[in-house]
């Protein structure tokens, strides 16, 4: 065992210079007087690269090489503004000006953002970023105007996350549209957007977004500093930068908060925390999160408030059953049938004596036909999806127990789990539930309900001491703070939600003045007020 | 990291060394729902029990076969009974879920002390189960006895005592009057008599259960019966009266009504004076009028007097006399009086703790009762009745 640990210990390695992977080699270099030999150098750098387009012009009488991705450049702008533009300047512009050539052009243009580009590093930079680099013959630095237009699609409602009311907008693949889309719910200069670039080889943008005044510095600090870390050859989803600012990695449960909401973001901004969106990935992170913020629903603040309190009970209850009720049974069949009352004994005496197995087994043939089910739901194309629900219905049904292979409560318990798990509204905490089942199945099946206790305590024991970026995962119930519980034991109205929770948004406590609450009678009072 | 691992090293031994060992799925366990114990002649005991056939629980029901099986054993204490009747069955015994325990008279009359210690010592015993003496009968004939409402006949004598509220006598209630000083225990008694099941096949000398008397015990040996009536005062008397009957004859008005008692409470005020005590017990209770076989007219307040006055002379009386006669024949003190004295007076208790027997038997008891009767139910006179017969 220890032998194969070092030797991949030793393999991985293989990955730690990657340095080398870089795209030009180290002493950037600097841009030549000659066009020719830019060209040559550009040619070679992007050779074997048959996306990219070398367009030669002749600019004012001076040779120019216009450099660009296809399909990443919107060529409408480029052949309407861009070029039509410069063409119409021509006669302005004079080659014996006191400004350079480049200068001059920067002030004719009026497209896309224009930015000069001094190094060779930088102009394969822009280009792959989606500019088009204007090389001049004659000239140090290059002029790329941003024109780019990525692929993308439209902004839909995510699939994963739906509800019945509330905005239906969802973020998509661009990290810039889903900065738009929380720009638009947050219009003020406090809202601030910082980036950063991970990923040696996909080059990935990164934007750490947050309100200023609100979200603790010292928080956004310790973002910056863990995304800055990162060495990583490429992000492709939001996960990649999640597993690398988690607080505690192998923990069960998700210390970030994942969603593709830009309304849950907002609302979690205004809380004073701090979302990451990354480029190519529809999933924003908030940090820092807790246990509590992965048991609510966005809906819950969309309804009235006593629904969301009811809901609530119903969703922290169901939760439970959907972590203990398969070991719960588990143990009691296999260890305490005293405990049992006698008639549901003897129903249940009476469904198991057919069946081959004992409980435990029992339980944990079922929970993992249902998990391969679930995922076999999930990974299968959509047009043999209704298969899996024909046959998975006979598999966890009454066929597996008229053929005496499983008992029938052993199928109630596993479909309750089941139907309970699915009121977790987020998937990645539902996960979790689902993954420390089966270690809680087996102590039931070996210790009895003082195996369930130990698994408990265990469980608590360890969520209590887990943190997400220095806040307490059990806030507001452990450490325990009065106010906070507003928003855990029941949805206050948004009225009397007045303070920010305490330890993200201490900075600005203050969310709603008091006295709001409607009444019929209000407006005679406030009068009344304003007459004395 | 470390911690976690010796903490997931700990959990893992303990599934290994600790794990399965009390295992009994319930496949495969003998779910005993009730038993009986008898004395032979030669001293032993029989044990008899009645255990679930779970294949033929609810579901599985199949026509014509009972769902339970009767198996017996015998020894010369409880343990061994029950070894006896382990090496008669495939599965372990459970008794957890025994709800009713049956004593034949027989060995109600020669006193359970010597039998009694293996229910409260064995963990799986569970003390709610209901303890009833078989009147006149061996207790194993009473779990022969067919009862077709229930799914176990049983757990007809179970539903009996929680429906009626008679003295219904768990195990922890007996090992509490057992043990305590200056109360006897009572325990249920059921009559087996024969009943009219028109339904089952065999319909001849068919025997079903009557519960009807309290079986009174001294020193934990059956000596006496009180009647169903008498039952019913003495509940009374102990504070432990849900629900009572109470027929009156009115013969001035002649005929009868029928009074049932709600919500009824009793104090018991001890006095010792010179080395003689004596006990006034106020009877406090309320009830409805469920049967009027009179020609009287309840909207009329003075006949609710009346059925009032009635009643309370009638309890006062049977009342006396009921305690007169436990104290005269049997001298066992089944009403907690001397608790009563031990909790407030506990200067003279402690003298006359030790021959409270021979005190509580001389001592005087008044009786007096408080009763209210609330309503008379849907209609004042008897509807049936025309206009002139009835008595305003």
């Amino acid at each position: 065992m220890k032998r194969y640990m070092k030797k991949w210990m030793k393999s991985s390695r293989i990955y730690k210079p990657i340095q080398e992977l870089n795209l030009v080699s180290e002493p950037k270099m600097v841009m030549n007087h000659k066009l020719d030999v830019n060209r040559e150098q550009l040619e070679k750098t992007f050779e074997n690269c048959s996306d990219i387009v070398f367009q030669s012009l002749d600019l004012f009488g001076i040779q120019t090489l216009l450099v660009y991705v296809d399909g990443m450049v919107d060529k409408k702008l480029l052949e309407h503004e861009l070029l039509q533009t410069v063409r119409d300047s021509e006669s302005k512009c004079e080659a014996k000006s006191l400004l350079s050539l480049a200068e001059q052009l920067r002030h004719t243009l009026r497209v896309g953002q224009i930015r000069t580009a001094d190094t060779f590093d930088d102009l394969v930079k822009g280009v792959l970023d989606g500019g088009v680099a204007i090389v001049l013959d004659g000239e140090l630095s290059v002029l790329i105007v941003g024109l780019e237009r990525l692929p993308s699609r439209s902004v839909e409602e995510p699939e994963a996350e739906p509800l019945i009311r509330g905005p239906r907008e969802g973020f998509i693949e661009q990290v810039q549209t889903n900065i738009i889309l929380l720009r638009k719910r947050l219009k003020t200069p406090r809202f601030k957007i910082e980036s950063f670039t991970v990923g040696e080889l996909t080059q990935t943008k990164v934007a750490v977004v947050y309100i200023d005044g609100i979200a603790t510095d010292s928080v956004v600090q310790e973002v910056r500093e863990r995304i800055t870390r990162i060495e990583i050859d490429g992000v492709i989803e939001s996960n990649y930068i999640e597993e690398f600012i988690e607080d505690m990695p192998f923990s069960p449960f998700p210390q970030v908060h994942t969603t593709e909401r830009p309304d849950i973001v907002a609302a979690n901004l205004l809380e004073g925390k701090i979302a990451i969106l990354v480029d190519g990935s529809p999933a924003a992170l908030i940090v820092p999160v807790t246990f509590w913020n992965l048991m609510l629903s966005a809906e819950d603040y969309y309804e009235r408030f006593l629904i969301p309190t009811f809901i609530r009970y119903i969703r922290f209850g169901f939760i439970l059953i959907s972590l203990f009720l398969p070991s719960l049974y588990v143990a009691v069949a296999s260890f305490h049938p005293e405990m049992i009352p006698t008639n549901l004994l003897l129903s249940i005496a009476g469904a198991r004596e057919a069946s081959p197995f004992p409980a435990l087994a029992e339980a944990l043939l079922m929970e993992i036909t249902f998990e391969g089910l679930r995922e076999a739901g999930v990974r299968l194309p959509r047009q043999v999806g209704s298969a899996v629900s024909i046959v998975g219905g006979l598999v966890i049904g009454q066929a597996a127990v008229q053929a005496g292979i499983v008992s029938a409560p052993m199928v109630i318990v596993v479909s309750i789990t089941a139907i309970a798990n699915f009121t977790i509204p987020r998937f990645n905490f539902a996960f979790s539930t689902r993954l420390l089942r089966f270690p809680l199945i087996l102590l039931a099946g070996t210790l009895g309900l003082y195996g369930i206790g130990l698994g408990f305590v265990c469980i608590l024991i360890h969520l209590n001491s887990l943190r997400s970026f220095g806040i307490p995962y059990f806030e507001p119930v452990a450490p325990l703070s009065i106010g906070g519980l507003k928003d855990i034991l029941f949805r206050a109205p948004h009225w009397a939600m007045k303070l920010r929770p305490r330890l993200t948004g201490y900075n600005e406590p203050l969310r709603v003045p008091s006295g709001q609450r409607p009444g019929p009678n209000q407006s005679d009072e406030t009068d009344k007020k304003e007459g004395q | 990291m470390r911690g976690g691992m010796i903490v997931a090293l700990l959990i893992v031994l303990a599934m290994v060394c600790a794990g399965c060992k009390d295992r009994a799925e319930i496949n495969d366990i003998a779910m005993v729902m009730a038993s009986s114990i008898d004395l032979k002649d030669d001293g032993r005991y029989v044990g008899m029990i009645q255990v679930a056939v779970p294949a033929r629980q609810i579901g599985n029901v199949s026509q014509g076969r009972n769902n339970y099986f009767i198996e017996t054993g015998t020894g010369k204490n409880a343990q061994e009974v029950m070894e006896q009747l382990q090496g008669k069955l495939s599965r372990r015994l459970f008794i957890s879920h025994r709800r009713v325990l049956l004593i034949g008279e027989k060995l109600a009359r020669k006193g359970i002390k010597e039998i009694m210690d293996h229910f409260s010592r064995n963990p799986k015993t569970r003390l709610r189960t209901y303890v009833l003496v078989v009147k006149e009968q061996k207790g194993s004939e009473a779990l022969k006895v067919d009862y077709p409402l229930e799914f176990f006949p049983t757990e007809a004598v179970r539903e009996m005592e929680v429906l009626l509220g008679r003295t219904a006598v768990t195990l922890r209630d007996l090992l509490n009057t057992a043990s305590g000083e200056g109360i006897e225990p009572v325990m249920g008694a059921i009559e087996l008599v024969p009943g009219q099941q028109i339904g089952s096949e065999k319909s001849k000398n068919k025997l079903t259960f009557k519960l009807n008397h309290s079986a009174i015990f001294k020193n934990l040996k059956l000596v006496g019966y009180l009647n169903n009536y008498d039952s019913q005062l003495m509940l009374w008397v102990t504070g432990k009266l849900k629900r009572g009957v109470m027929t009156l004859q009115l013969p001035e008005h002649k005929g009868n009504v029928g009074v049932t008692l709600h919500s009824t409470s009793r104090e018991i005020v001890p006095e010792v004076k010179g080395g003689k005590v004596s006990f006034t017990v106020h009877l406090k209770g309320t009830g409805t009028l469920d049967e009027n076989n009179t020609h009287l007219d309840f909207s009329n307040p003075n006949y609710y007097y009346l059925v009032e006055d009635t009643l309370m002379r009638v309890v006062r009386k049977d009342t006396q006399k009921m305690i007169a006669s436990v104290q005269k024949k049997y001298a066992a003190d089944i009403f907690g009086f001397g608790d009563q004295l031990h909790k407030k007076n506990n200067k003279e208790w402690q003298k006359l703790k030790l021959k409270w027997d021979k005190k509580f038997a001389k001592a005087v008891v008044t009786v007096d009762v408080d009763f209210v009767l609330k309503r008379a139910g849907m209609s004042g006179p008897p509807v049936h009745l025309r206009e002139q017969e009835i008595v305003k």
